[in-house]
């Protein structure tokens, strides 16, 4: 059981219908001892939950064979614009339930000491173009049903009007569900808390605000959050422009990494509450 | 079966995180990235950033991190120093704002094709001062020629860095680390690693590619202290990886594909 606290699921968020994304996953030991064995070995199941049910239903168990890395794309699986792949680490010896209320514990693919989380490449594609970043979900993060979220909207700050951002969280509940309560999503304005666009959304699923060229062009300071679940803010920015159309993504900080590691759960702590107690005296 | 690696690592992870968080405060393990040294610069530590420039545009998202644990705009100065691939400080950017992110664009001289640099802020009011806070921010690139593009952003990743008349860093070297990129490099693509040095060591690189066949090591090189080099690769090289004494290397990655129409930029 101890090697799985450090241990992370891959996710894929459908967040347009022209937006596929996929990763790629490998085989490969992310960071080792010079002396740690590189390879490993696991099989990856891709589970994905409807947006009007509490289970999740296995979609595929991806194996690597011969190959040092699979691929994994939301545009392989009928999936509607809101849910998301989740792919669990499995060892290769297990047979995963096709419907299950929980999602199991991946297997860590840490080998040794040496630091680094447990990433993949998760890539956005966009007609002929494509962004990358290397993300994870932690599996502690996915033990909490209820949360809060805080992020600024640094991720804007420098758009284009030309460009359009989708600004999303991704939340993954590992434990079961009793319900789909609603949850929302806001971005508000920095300069006064007020709401300026909010989208309702459920737990397991991405949330999804869109963000206007226009309104980028204000460059007004806003923030993003949630009262309801915690989660990963990702923006994906893209412009249309036929052959030439281009995407952009990029995950947000989340508040404690604004800290010198000693400092972190005490600075992260108070930046939430400055802004969350705002919100609470404005409303 | 486990190696000694997995039972030492499964003998910490079975510690309470409690205990784990004070054993690591008081002393940093030899897989520690940092030093020990408590860090007390009130301008704030930064990570290593890559500065861009040729037929690229390249903007810094700075965070003016007192007015973010205040939620209130206080003023501050940004300064952002850049240095060159021998770690020689090369150019310095002062942007004042009081704004709780600054847009500051990277207008370097036309010779200076790519650079490292690092931020830091100093604030009137002694807001914000009482806790060590790290530089993150976001770098985003554009070619010069697609001004309605969006930028393509990356986040901070990793740094410790300041700069006190002369730049220093609580990053340290240590025994040998591989790490391995977990992209799946693509034939149509080709690649650049950008690799910085944030140690005040000169940083040995060796750079490999794997393959069902095995690895191989294709390419070595000696960074300066503060210094950065970057690999070009074309996507058929294999998987690559890297070895050296940084607990963790990872370099920015920047895709283009082959017809040159687009580009992409993320860590390695």
């Amino acid at each position: 059981m101890g090697s799985q606290i450090m241990s992370d699921f891959i996710f894929l968020p459908k967040v347009h219908p022209e937006i596929a994304a996929e990763c790629d996953v490998t085989r490969l030991v992310s960071n080792r001892r010079g002396s740690t064995a590189p390879l490993l070995e696991y099989k990856v199941a891709v589970y994905s939950q409807p947006l009007d049910s509490c289970l999740w239903k296995l979609l595929d168990v991806a194996e690597f064979g011969p190959s040092l890395a699979i691929k994994l794309s939301t545009a392989d699986y009928p999936l509607e614009v809101g849910q998301l792949l989740v792919g669990v680490p499995i060892p290769l010896n297990e047979t995963p339930p096709t419907e299950r209320p929980d999602l199991p514990a991946p297997i860590s693919r840490r080998r040794d000491d040496a630091p680094v989380a447990e990433r993949a490449a998760i890539r956005f594609v966009y007609r002929r173009a494509r962004s990358s970043y290397q993300g994870d979900y932690p599996y502690g993060m996915s033990r909490r049903e209820h949360g809060s979220l805080f992020s600024m909207g640094a991720l804007l700050a420098c758009q284009s009007a030309q460009s359009k951002t989708f600004a999303t969280m991704v939340n993954v509940v590992s434990t079961p569900l009793s319900g789909k309560a609603p949850c929302t999503f806001t971005m508000r304005d920095c300069n006064g808390r007020a709401v300026i666009a909010s989208a309702s959304f459920v737990r397991n699923s991405v949330a999804i605000l869109e963000i206007s060229g226009t309104f980028q062009a204000l460059a007004k300071e806003v923030y993003f959050g949630s009262d309801d679940v915690i989660g990963i803010p990702i923006f994906i920015s893209i412009r249309a422009d036929g052959e030439a159309s281009t995407i952009s993504v990029e995950h947000s900080h989340p508040p404690h990494e604004y800290f010198w590691k000693y400092a972190q759960e005490q600075g992260g702590k108070r930046v939430k509450s400055a802004w969350m107690e705002k919100v609470k005296i404005d409303a | 079966m486990l190696d000694l690696g997995s039972l030492k690592l499964k003998a910490k992870q079975s510690l309470p995180l409690s205990i784990r968080s004070r054993l690591s405060g008081l002393k940093p393990g030899n897989n520690s990235p940092y030093n020990g040294a408590l860090a007390q610069w009130d301008q704030g530590l930064s990570d290593y950033f890559v500065y861009r420039g040729g037929d690229y545009s390249t903007v810094f998202v700075a965070e003016n991190t007192a007015a973010i644990m205040n939620a209130r705009h206080l003023p501050c100065v940004h300064y952002l120093y850049f240095f060159g691939s021998d770690g020689r400080r090369i150019h310095e950017i002062t942007h004042e704002s009081d704004r709780f992110n600054a847009v500051i664009e990277c207008d370097l001289p036309n010779d200076i094709e790519v650079a490292g640099f690092i931020h830091q802020t100093v604030e009137a009011s002694a807001a914000g001062k009482e806790l060590t806070r790290q530089h993150r921010g976001y770098t985003g690139y554009r070619r010069k020629s697609a001004t309605d593009a969006p930028f393509a952003m990356v986040h901070g990743n990793f740094g410790s860095l300041y700069y006190n008349r002369k730049i220093a860093s609580h990053a340290v070297q240590r025994s040998e680390f591989v790490y391995s990129s977990q992209l799946l490099y693509d034939p149509l693509y080709r690649y650049e690693l950008m690799f910085l040095n944030p140690t005040p060591r000169r940083l040995e690189l060796a750079i490999g590619a794997s393959s069902e066949d095995g690895n191989r090591i294709i390419h070595e090189v000696s960074i300066d202290a503060f210094g950065h080099a970057v690999f070009e690769s074309g996507g058929d090289a294999g998987q690559l990886f890297w070895k050296s004494k940084l607990p963790i290397c990872r370099p920015i990655v920047f895709e283009h594909d082959d017809a040159g129409k687009t580009f992409d930029v993320f860590h390695g």
